[in-house]
C-alpha cells in the first residue's frame, strides 16, 4: 500500500513538472478563446466549429500572423451562461497573458452581463461576441462603458428598428399598425424590449400583445391564442435560436392560428435551419440578417469560404452552411485584429483592442466592398430577407442597410 | 406415473426446505400428502411444476420424473401444456378482477381450440353454483365458490395430473364435503390427483395412497386405509389422542417409532 | 366567453394526446409494476421510426403509420427483452431504476444518431381545421385529438374484448397465478410493452406534427407524470381523464393566469393539481385503493 502511494505521488509530480517544463521553451502561440454552442438547449452548431478549425488551418498555411501560430481554443458552452463563464474563467487562468489576447466566440448576452466588470476593468481582454445586445452595444452601453466588448452586427434594437421601419412601409391601412411581440425570458430575449417600445411609439406602431415563450417550451398554443385575441397586423419574434425545438413549434402554431399575420424575426431567427425546421409553416417569414448567404457566390467572402471548404474536402450539409459562414466570419475577424495589431507591433491585449477599434475593413468583401470602421464596436450592416420554404433559403428583399444611417 | 426422487430444494440459496423427498403418484389414483404448516408441502408442489424460480427457489439435488421425462428441467408453461400437469395454488388462485367466465377463458388460453366453449359448459355443469355467478367478478365470490372456480380453471387446461394445494383451507365442512365429492368423481373419470392437505379426515377419505411430510422429510407412507388407523397419524393429524394425557413428558413425537435417517 | 371556449377545447385536444401517453405508462405499470421513466425517449424513437419511413423513404402515410408503429412495437419488445425480462421476480423498484438508466442511454443514442437539431415534421393530412366565428382549432391539433382518441379506443377494445387482452389483464393481476394455468408471463409482458410503446410512439408522432421532431421532444414525456398520477397509476380510464384534466388546466392557466405575470406557471400547475388530488385520493382519482396491513 505504501509503495503504490509513493509511486503515484512521483508519477503525479513528474507529470506536473513535465508539462510545465514543456511549455517553457515554446515559441509564442497566439490564442483566441472561442466558446461556441456545440450542444445544449440552443441546438448543436457544429458548422461553427468547422469554420474556426478551417480558418485556423488557412492561417497556418499563410504562415500565421507574423510568424506566430494562431490557435482557436474552441469549447462547447452548451448555450448556457454558467458553462460559458466557467470556460472563460478557466481559459483566462490557464493561458498566459501574452498568448491569450482575444476572445472571439458566442459570448451569450447573459455572459457579457455577468463578466462585464471582470473583462472590461480587471482582465481587459478584447472580446468579440455573437450577441447583439442592446445593453452592451446600444445607446446606453457602447465603447465608453464596455471598452473591451465588440460584436459583429447591429444591436438588437437596431435590428428591430429596421423591421419596424419595414412594417411602417408595408402597412397600407389608415389605422396604426398593430404589433404583437414574442420573446424568450432570457437576457437575450428581453434585451431590446424597452428600446423597441420607444421606437414603435415614435413610429406610430401600437404594440397590442407581448408574450413570453420559454426556450424549452413544446407547446405555445396558449400564448398564440392570447395574441389572436389582440388581432395584430404583424408579429415580431426575438430571443430564439434555430436549433431550439420551440422555434418550429412556434412557427407552425402561429401560422395555424394567425394565418394572415406576417412574422418578422431578428438575426438568429433568420437562418436556413429555421426554414427547414418549420417546413411549409416557415414559408414567407421575414427576418433581419447580418450574414451573407451560402448561395451568393458572387460575393468574394463567400467565394473564399467555398474555396477553403473544398480545399479541406469538407462537405458542408446545407443545415450547417450558415454556421460555417458565421464561424469563418468570426475567426477571420479575430485573425484580422491580430494582423493589424502585429503590423502596429503590439500583440498584447491592449494592442489587439486598439487594432480592432482603429481598423477600417471590408471583411474580405462581404458587404459589397463597403468598408467601415469598428469604432462603435459594431458592424452596422444588415439586410432584410424573406424565406422560401421550397428553396429552403432566404432571399434578400433589401440591399445592405447601414443601421446607423437608417435609424437616424 | 409421477415420481419424485430424493428432491432437495433450497430457497434463496441458503434456506433448505426439502431434504431428500421421494414419493410416487400412480396414474389414475388419488395420492395425498399430509403435513403441518411449514412442512414443505407447497414447496414440493412448486418444485414439481416448475414454479420455484418465482419464489427464488432451486432444486439442488434429485429429480422429478413423469414416466421418464425429467420435469425439473422444464419451465412451467411447458409442464402445463405438454405434460398436462396442472397445479392449483393454495388460497384459491382466481383472478379477482375478471368474471368467473373470463377466468375460465383465461385459464384455457394456453390450449385454446374450438372445444373451449363446450369445456366451459362442462365446468359449469360440474359446479352448478358457478352458473349464476358467470358474470360476477371472481373477487366477490365466497371462499367455496372461488375454490370451485379455481378447480374449474384447472380443468380448463385439460390436465392428466391435477395437483391441489390445501383446497379445504378456510372452507365450511359442508363445502369441503361437496368439493371432495367432486374430487372423487373426477378421479373416477380417470384423472390422477395429487392432493396436499392439512385436513387429514377429508383427504384420507378420498385418497388411495398417502404420505406424511414433516420438516422437509417424508416420515410415513402407505395405503390410506393403513394411515387412517396408524396411531401416529391419529394422534398428530386426526386429533384422536388419549383424552387423559396429562403429562407433556408423554407427548414426545413419534416415540414409538425408531428410524435411522 | 369565446376566449374561454377557445382555450378549453384547445386544452382538451392536447389532453387527448397526453391521455394516450398516459395509457402507455399505465399498461407498463400494471404488467411490470414499473414506472417507465424513459417515456420521453420512447416518444422520440417512435417519432423517428415513423419519420424514416414516411419522410426519408417517402412511403405513403397510410403505410408508413402502421409500419412505423410496428417498428415501435418491436423496439419496445427489444427493450423489454433486454432489460426488464431479466428482472422477473425482483422488486418493482429495480425495474423503475432501470428505466431511468434506459432514459439516459436512449437520449444519448438518439442525439448521437440523429443529432439535436429539429427535423421538419409536417404530415400532409386532410385539412380538418374547425372554424366557428372567432374560434379556430387548427388541423394538426384536431388530428392530434382524433388520432389519440382512435388509438386509445383500439387499445381498450383489444384489452377488454379479445382473449389476448384477457390474458394481459390476468397476467397484470398476478404473474404466479398466470404461470399455473400455462400462461407464459414473459410473452405477455413482451406484448404489453410492445402495445405500450405503440401508444407512446403514436403520441410522439402526433406531438411532433405540432412542431418538429428532435431529441428535445422527449421533454414532453415528462408531462405524463402528473397525467398518470392524477388519474391513478393502474387505471386505464384514469389515464384519459388525467390527460384531459392536465391539458385543460394547462390551457386555462396559460390563458387566464399567466397574463398576470406568472410566466411559465402553466408548466407548474399540473403538479399543483396533482398535489391536491393526492391529498384527497392518494392513489389517484381512479387508482385501486390498496388496503395495506402494516
Amino acid at each position: 500500500m505504501k509503495r503504490s502511494y509513493w509511486g503515484l505521488m512521483i508519477l503525479i509530480c513528474t507529470f506536473i513538472l513535465g508539462t510545465a517544463g514543456l511549455s517553457w521553451g515554446k515559441s509564442k502561440t497566439l490564442k483566441i478563446g472561442a466558446p461556441i454552442p456545440l450542444g445544449g438547449v440552443g441546438g448543436a452548431y457544429v458548422g461553427l466549429g468547422w469554420g474556426y478549425n478551417d480558418c485556423q488551418a488557412y492561417l497556418a498555411e499563410k504562415g500565421g500572423i507574423k510568424g506566430n501560430k494562431v490557435t482557436y481554443l474552441v469549447e462547447d458552452n452548451r448555450w448556457d451562461v454558467t458553462t460559458e463563464i466557467a470556460i472563460i474563467n478557466r481559459q483566462l487562468s490557464m493561458e498566459p497573458k501574452e498568448e491569450l489576447v482575444l476572445f472571439c466566440g458566442n459570448l451569450i448576452t447573459g455572459t457579457l452581463k455577468a463578466l462585464s466588470e471582470k473583462i472590461n476593468k480587471e482582465v481587459r481582454i478584447p472580446s468579440i461576441a455573437l450577441s447583439f445586445s442592446v445593453e452592451m452595444f446600444g445607446k446606453q452601453g457602447g465603447p465608453s462603458k464596455y471598452p473591451y466588448y465588440f460584436t459583429t452586427g447591429p444591436d438588437y434594437s437596431q435590428q428591430i428598428g429596421l423591421l419596424l421601419r419595414y412594417i411602417k412601409k408595408d402597412h397600407k391601412k389608415d389605422a396604426p399598425a398593430k404589433l404583437a411581440v414574442v420573446y424568450s425570458p432570457t437576457e437575450y430575449g428581453r434585451d431590446p424590449l424597452a428600446d423597441m417600445k420607444e421606437d414603435a411609439a415614435k413610429l406610430g406602431i401600437k404594440i397590442v400583445a407581448e408574450e413570453e415563450v420559454a426556450v424549452t417550451a413544446s407547446d405555445v398554443s396558449t400564448q398564440i391564442i392570447n395574441i389572436r385575441k389582440a388581432q395584430p397586423d404583424y408579429l415580431i419574434w426575438h430571443g430564439f435560436l434555430p436549433g431550439m425545438l420551440v422555434a418550429p413549434v412556434f412557427l407552425k402554431t402561429a401560422r395555424q392560428y394567425l394565418p394572415k399575420v406576417p412574422i418578422l424575426g431578428t438575426d438568429f431567427q433568420t437562418s436556413p435551419t429555421m426554414v427547414a425546421a418549420g417546413g411549409p409553416a416557415a414559408d414567407g417569414i421575414i427576418g433581419v440578417n447580418t450574414r451573407v448567404q451560402w448561395h451568393e457566390t458572387g460575393n468574394p467572402f463567400i467565394r473564399l469560404v467555398h474555396e477553403q471548404a473544398a480545399k479541406r474536402e469538407r462537405k458542408i450539409p446545407w443545415a450547417e452552411q450558415s454556421y460555417y459562414i458565421l464561424g469563418w466570419t468570426m475567426a477571420l475577424l479575430g485573425a484580422h485584429a491580430l494582423d493589424v495589431a502585429a503590423a502596429a507591433g503590439d500583440l498584447s491585449r491592449e494592442g489587439v483592442k486598439k487594432a480592432l477599434e482603429n481598423s477600417v475593413w471590408d471583411f474580405n468583401g462581404m458587404y459589397d466592398g463597403r468598408k467601415f470602421s469598428y469604432k462603435s464596436h459594431k458592424v452596422p450592416m444588415a439586410r432584410i430577407y424573406r424565406a422560401s420554404a421550397a428553396k429552403k433559403e432566404w432571399d434578400p428583399i433589401t440591399p445592405w442597410l447601414d443601421a446607423d444611417e437608417e435609424l437616424k | 406415473m409421477l415420481r419424485v426422487e430424493n428432491l432437495r430444494v433450497v430457497y434463496q440459496e441458503v434456506i433448505s426446505v426439502l431434504h431428500g423427498v421421494s414419493l410416487k403418484v400412480p396414474d389414475g389414483e388419488v395420492t395425498v400428502l399430509l403435513g403441518a404448516n411449514g412442512a414443505g408441502k407447497t414447496t414440493l408442489l412448486r418444485a414439481i411444476c416448475g414454479l420455484l424460480p418465482v419464489y427464488d427457489g432451486k432444486i439442488i439435488e434429485g429429480s422429478v420424473l413423469l414416466e421418464d421425462t425429467p420435469l425439473h428441467r422444464l419451465d412451467s408453461s411447458t409442464i402445463v401444456k405438454r405434460y398436462r400437469t396442472t397445479y392449483v395454488m393454495e388460497d384459491r388462485p382466481v383472478f379477482w378482477y375478471l368474471t368467473a367466465e373470463e377466468n375460465l377463458k383465461a385459464a384455457a388460453f394456453s390450449r385454446w381450440n374450438r372445444e373451449v366453449p363446450a369445456d366451459i359448459e362442462k365446468v359449469m355443469a360440474l359446479f352448478p353454483k358457478l352458473v349464476s355467478l358467470r358474470n360476477t367478478k371472481a373477487g366477490y365470490l365466497s371462499g367455496g365458490e372461488q375454490q370451485m372456480l379455481a378447480v374449474g380453471m384447472a380443468l380448463m387446461t385439460k390436465p392428466k395430473i391435477l395437483m391441489l394445494d390445501e383446497p379445504s383451507l378456510g372452507l365450511a365442512p359442508l363445502i369441503v364435503r361437496e368439493l371432495f365429492g367432486i374430487i372423487r368423481s373426477l378421479n373416477q373419470e380417470g384423472l390422477t390427483i395429487f392432493l396436499v392437505e392439512q385436513n387429514a379426515h377429508a383427504a384420507l377419505s378420498v385418497a388411495h395412497t398417502g404420505y406424511v411430510i414433516e420438516n422437509g422429510r417424508i416420515v410415513l407412507d402407505g395405503p390410506s386405509g393403513e394411515l387412517i388407523t396408524n396411531q401416529d397419524v391419529r394422534e398428530f393429524y386426526l386429533g384422536t389422542a388419549r383424552v387423559d394425557q396429562k403429562r407433556f413428558l408423554e407427548a414426545k413425537r413419534y416415540k414409538r417409532r425408531k428410524r435411522w435417517l | 366567453m369565446d376566449f374561454f371556449l377557445q382555450s378549453f377545447f384547445s386544452g382538451m385536444l392536447t389532453g387527448l394526446s397526453y391521455g394516450l401517453l398516459g395509457l402507455g405508462l399505465v399498461l407498463i405499470f400494471r404488467a411490470s409494476e414499473a414506472f417507465n421513466f424513459a417515456v420521453g425517449e420512447f416518444m422520440v424513437v417512435g417519432g423517428f421510426l415513423f419519420y424514416i419511413l414516411h419522410f426519408s423513404w417517402h412511403l405513403p402515410f397510410l403505410i408508413a403509420l402502421p409500419m412505423g408503429l410496428l417498428a415501435a412495437a418491436v423496439f419496445g419488445a427489444i427493450v423489454e427483452r433486454t432489460t426488464i425480462k431479466s428482472l422477473m421476480g425482483r422488486p418493482a423498484l429495480s425495474m423503475t431504476i432501470i428505466t431511468l438508466g434506459l432514459s439516459n442511454i436512449l437520449s444519448g443514442g438518439i442525439q448521437a444518431t440523429a443529432g439535436s437539431n429539429p427535423y421538419t415534421f409536417s404530415l400532409d393530412l386532410p385539412d380538418l381545421t374547425v372554424e366557428a366565428g372567432t374560434l379556430i382549432y387548427p388541423s394538426p391539433q384536431v388530428w392530434a385529438g382524433i388520432l389519440s382518441l382512435a388509438f386509445f379506443s383500439l387499445v381498450i377494445l383489444f384489452i377488454y374484448r379479445t382473449r389476448w387482452g384477457l390474458v394481459i389483464q390476468a397476467t397484470s393481476e398476478s404473474q404466479p397465478k398466470a404461470l399455473c394455468f400455462g400462461i407464459n408471463p414473459q410473452f405477455v409482458l413482451l406484448l404489453v410493452w410492445a402495445i405500450a410503446t405503440v401508444c407512446i410512439g403514436a403520441s410522439g408522432i402526433v406531438v411532433a406534427n405540432l412542431g418538429a421532431l428532435s431529441a428535445q421532444t422527449s421533454l414532453v414525456g415528462l408531462r405524463a407524470i402528473p397525467v398518470v398520477l392524477i388519474g391513478g397509476l393502474d387505471s386505464i380510464p384514469g389515464a384519459l381523464v388525467g390527460g384531459l384534466i392536465v391539458g385543460v388546466v394547462e390551457a386555462l392557466t396559460g390563458a387566464y393566469v399567466e397574463p398576470f405575470g406568472l410566466i411559465g406557471f402553466k408548466e407548474v400547475v399540473p403538479y399543483l393539481v396533482l398535489l391536491i388530488t393526492l391529498f384527497i385520493r392518494p392513489y389517484g382519482l381512479f387508482g385501486t385503493v390498496r388496503i395495506e396491513r402494516v
